[in-house]
């Protein structure tokens, strides 16, 4: 609301209602459905928390989004919230009014009360009432234990105060609801608390478990157990997971089957990233031949792979319907690209996004991935930066994406003629032959954002982006 | 005798002002501008043959509909030291009510 705007009549009626907590309770019996948004939003800002808890009981919706009014975690509110709850699950009869089935604390559904601020007389009217399917009284089917939803974010040290809480309140009524977090997210090793936290959540609600620390290859171990219980896991993020050089190989090998054995029961996984964990090297295999569907992504970043590896995954039937390749810093030179060739031609009428960024290919090799790569109609992002092409080869590759019409986002390296004797940049040079690839690329098809880069400096790390307009570093040419 | 004002502007669809009826027969004469906040007024005096001009409000009785005049006035003369609209917490609730139905 702005400074100069009134507030709504229906505002200030609803402040008033406030203003009396008996008045404000009674009259919820005969309140319409679509007030009890706003007034819920009101009497959430001006603290009116006798009424609060009476109108989590009465709520009209199956879902109370209230995550996304307190936007940050709010004890209080928590609090209130679950008092109210407490008294619904008291009843021993449940009462005709009961609708809510979910208490969702995440900051989603951020459209529900968005409608009611600001705008709520367009929510009310008549159009909007005809459209808005949340404002039919939802039909209760049957007597379904109450779920609590909540984004999990582990990290190092004891729970704060508001996961404490709920914690607690959750672990006494285990009987009777359900903490359902549909994505977690570990930000440090599990400890103790932590472990505990995640004994009571109902972990077939988990969709999307990120790592975002460096663990121990004895850590993931550990955790596997709870992994293989999500059995609608979606999405899997695995990052520098690090071997231990006093680890024996018989234990490696053990700690790696306490993995790999509970990807067998995921039975729902669809995206798959693996960014520099070690122990996928003459693994993958193993960690891959469970999954019972196709993936849509397949990520493995910053990762070494054997020659076994590279011939499962260009026989693995899961990746005949990838949208996305990422193989980033997974360093191919060394390796035949027959494999790659054969996923590429696999996923060309599936594949959005490739990213082939630092694998260090060579000419020989893009040449051999050529063929498949040019039948990829569907991508729309291709990142080719940090390989060793030359401008013959450049040019072959520009010319073979001719069909490739979906393309909207292309990174290319600098072609190697663009440095000198010692490794350094030729700005007029590199300027010459990218202006000459970009002709190229817009002779064949259309273009939208076409770049191609330098190697870093190897002082200051800069890249020089051609198309983008920026410049170069200032450090000293090598002598 | 009460002198009876009257207000020549309330027909017709360039009226300036616009006569709101409650349910309970009391009337009320707003200018039209103002009263288009709410949106149920403002297809009611929009178009021809949409209400009959003087059709009353059926569901709202005088208490808030006198509020809701209030309304129009607080709404074109607020600034941000404006005085509070008072309401009282006995007729909040049918105001809700009335507000919803108004839509405004």
């Amino acid at each position: 609301m702005s400074i100069q705007a009134p507030p709504t009549l229906l505002e200030l009626a609803g402040r008033s209602l406030l203003m009396d907590n008996q008045r404000a309770i009674l009259a919820l019996e005969d309140l319409p459905i679509e007030l009890f948004p706003p007034l819920f939003m009101e009497a959430f800002t001006r603290g009116h928390t006798e009424v609060l808890k009476e109108m989590v009981q009465a709520w009209p919706f199956t879902c109370l989004p209230l995550g996304a009014l307190m936007k940050e975690p709010h004890l209080g509110m928590l609090q209130v919230a679950l008092e109210g709850l407490d008294m619904l699950l008291t009843q021993r009869d449940r009462p005709r009014r009961w609708r809510l089935q979910v208490l969702d604390l995440r900051n989603a559904h951020q459209n529900f009360w968005r409608m009611w601020t600001g705008n709520v007389a367009d929510a009310c009217s008549s159009e909007a009432k005809n459209k808005n399917q949340t404002l039919k009284l939802p039909t209760v089917v049957a007597k379904e234990p109450l779920k609590v939803f909540i984004d999990v974010c582990l990290t190092e040290g004891p729970l704060d105060e508001f996961q404490t809480n709920l914690y607690l309140w959750v672990k006494q009524r285990r009987d009777v609801l359900h903490l359902c977090c549909k994505k977690l997210t570990f930000f440090a090793k599990p400890n103790c608390h932590t472990r505990k936290f995640l004994k009571i959540l109902d972990l077939n609600a988990v969709q999307k478990v990120e790592v975002h620390c460096s663990w121990k290859l004895s850590t993931l171990a550990v955790v596997a157990p709870f992994l293989g219980h999500m059995r609608n896991l979606r999405t899997l993020l695995l990052s520098h997971i690090r071997g231990s050089a006093s680890t024996s190989s018989e234990k490696k090998e053990r700690l790696i089957a306490q993995f790999t054995s509970q990807c067998l029961r995921m039975d729902c996984l669809q995206k798959f990233y693996a960014n520099a964990v070690f122990f996928l090297e003459g693994h993958l295999d193993q960690v891959l031949r469970h999954l019972k569907n196709p993936l849509k992504t397949l990520s493995i970043t910053n990762c070494q792979l054997s020659d076994s590896d590279w011939h499962y995954l260009s026989q693995y039937p899961n990746t005949s319907q990838l949208k996305l390749l990422d193989l980033r810093g997974v360093e191919l030179t060394t390796f035949s690209p027959e494999p790659l060739r054969i996923l590429l031609e696999k996923v060309a009428a599936t594949l959005k996004t490739l990213d082939l960024e630092d694998c260090e290919i060579t000419d020989s090799q893009l040449q051999a991935l050529l063929p498949a790569l040019s039948c990829c109609s569907q991508l729309k992002t291709f990142s080719f930066f940090g390989n060793h092409i030359s401008m013959p080869v450049m040019r072959d590759l520009l010319c073979r994406t001719a069909r490739l019409s979906l393309l909207g986002l292309e990174l290319y390296p600098a072609p190697l003629e663009s440095y000198d004797a010692h490794g350094a940049i030729h700005l007029g040079r590199f300027s010459q032959l990218c202006a000459e690839l970009t002709a190229i690329v817009r002779d064949v098809r259309e273009s939208k954002l076409l770049v191609f880069s330098t190697a870093p400096c190897p002082q200051c790390g800069h890249q020089l982006l051609y198309n983008l307009g920026l410049g170069r570093c200032s450090c000293p040419a090598p002598a | 005798m009460e002198r009876r004002k009257t207000y020549d502007g309330c027909e017709g669809p360039d009226a300036m002002y616009v006569k709101l009826m409650s349910s309970d027969a009391h009337e009320f004469v707003v200018k039209r501008e103002p009263a288009l906040a709410s949106g149920t007024i403002k297809v009611m005096v929009s178009g021809p043959g949409q209400f009959a001009e003087n059709e009353p409000i059926r569901s709202i009785v005088e208490r808030p509909l006198h509020i809701l005049h209030m309304y129009f006035t607080y709404k074109v003369c607020y600034t941000k030291n404006s005085t509070k609209l008072p309401i009282a917490p006995e007729i909040a609730l049918e105001l809700v009510m009335a507000v919803n139905f108004l839509d405004c």
